[in-house]
């Protein structure tokens, strides 16, 4: 319960949650169950990953169930996350930490293109443009937290790179491909540590 | 605890500028002079807003040797000893993930200082540095090779900047300075693309740009008042 507190006192700081229709939650290690919160209700709720009967936890449960490594899942808007969905095109990877600890974030998904978003979640990367809402997912509830702030910098300065008119350029495959291999081991292990009821320890390794 | 007032404030200057939005994450660091043989540093992939002067480490200069602080030092510990090695005037060297600097890491290109108030605080032109991965030899050796006495900010390719300074608000100054003068850049990139843009992402990249350009003459002041009342 305090960590969720604590993530959302900090991500609201950051103006990274707040809004309507933004919602955070985190897994409870060893059952079936996360904690949920909104801007516009300060009890958490504790909600089974197969039924929550609450539609703004839907997508959370989703993510529990298909991403076992799940520890903390943030969905809301803000105006850079908006901006790539009226891009409309692929993110690139740009920064080490973003290949690091996001991955390939892809293509903003349409919000009727449900099936496609899940796919996407399912390869392993820990951002998705969802109509106008950015998904973020992260191992730890503090990671769920840094990834959050993570992608915000990448959004921005793609956004501000592009508006430009430059050549934007992407980070060597090579570095995506072994931060890439970083990540999927990151994302085994505490999927492994989650399942035998404990939070995963070192998830912050800047690189 | 050695060094505890520099360890103290590098904690400081964190903070700030983790409330400036210029660090992303547990993204940038801070590197301080101790001593004529050692600086203190932030530990690696730490929260800045959890770290304690105790986890601040303390590397000698020479062979970047940790001898203090409860944590890691940060992986780029090695491209600050470059820094500070090969700028004796210089008390601090800041590494920043600062959005619209890094923004302008992306597109690889030295960075032409227009405005004469940034140009006596950065430099004339700042280098765009080629891209090595974080934390590496290869990166702090490519940084090392780009610096001059007469340039306070470099550029790191699809990472972030460097600033350098005398000591900490000085080197802060400069950070400020960098975002202003990238922000002054991709305003006017934007005024001549503005035919191509969709227009609510345009005036979300002005409202987030114009408020920038004041800032570096903001913090431009404020180290002037310092200076005039040190003297006094």
């Amino acid at each position: 319960m305090e960590l969720l507190t604590n993530d959302e006192a900090r991500l609201r700081a950051e103006a990274l949650f707040g809004g309507p229709g933004d919602s955070l939650s985190l897994r409870m290690p060893g059952r079936e169950e996360f904690l949920f919160v909104t801007p516009e209700r300060s009890d958490p709720l504790t909600f089974r990953f197969h039924a929550t009967g609450l539609e703004a936890a839907d997508l959370h449960a989703t993510i529990y169930r298909s991403r076992k490594d799940a520890g903390g899942v943030l969905i809301g808007q803000t105006p850079w996350s908006t901006a790539l969905a009226s891009i409309g095109a692929r993110i690139p990877t740009l920064f080490d930490e973003q290949a690091r600890h996001i991955g390939s974030a892809g293509r903003p998904i349409a919000v009727e293109r449900h099936a496609r978003l899940l796919r996407a979640l399912e390869g392993g990367g820990n951002v998705a443009i969802y109509g106008d809402r950015r998904i973020c997912i992260g191992t730890t509830p503090s990671r769920v937290v840094f990834n959050a702030e993570l992608f915000e910098k990448c959004a921005k300065a793609f956004v501000i790179a592009r508006v430009g008119g430059d050549r934007v350029r992407e980070l060597p495959g090579w570095i995506r491909y072994i931060a890439g291999a970083r990540l999927r081991r990151d994302q085994k292990r505490a999927a492994l540590s989650y399942a035998a009821g404990r939070i995963p320890e070192g998830m912050d390794a800047y690189f | 605890m050695k060094f505890q007032a520099t360890r103290e404030m590098v904690v400081k200057t964190c903070i700030e500028l983790a409330d400036r939005g210029y660090l992303a994450a547990t993204g940038g660091n801070v590197a301080l002079r101790a001593d004529e043989r050692h600086f203190a540093v932030t530990p690696s992939a730490t929260d800045y807003y959890a770290m304690s002067a105790a986890d601040v480490c303390v590397v000698r200069l020479s062979d970047q040797e940790q001898v203090e602080g409860e944590r890691e030092a940060s992986v780029e510990a090695g491209l600050h000893a470059r820094i500070l090695s090969a700028r004796p005037d210089c008390g601090a060297s800041i590494h920043t993930h600062q959005p619209v600097a890094s923004a302008y890491t992306l597109l690889a290109k030295p960075l032409e200082v227009r405005d004469s108030v940034r140009q006596a605080l950065l430099g004339h032109s700042i280098p765009s540095v080629r891209y090595a991965p974080s934390g590496t030899a290869l990166l702090a050796r490519r940084v090392a090779r780009s610096v001059r006495a007469d340039t306070h900010a470099y550029l790191m390719r699809n990472h972030g900047a460097v600033c350098v300074g005398k000591d900490e608000t000085e080197a802060m100054t400069r950070v400020a300075a960098l975002e202003s003068e990238c922000a002054s850049f991709f305003l006017n990139r934007s005024a001549a693309q503005s035919g191509t843009l969709d227009g609510s992402v345009r005036a979300l990249v002005i409202a987030t740009l114009l408020p920038m350009l004041d800032e570096s003459l903001t913090r431009f002041e404020d180290v002037m008042k310092s200076e005039s009342k040190t003297a006094s």
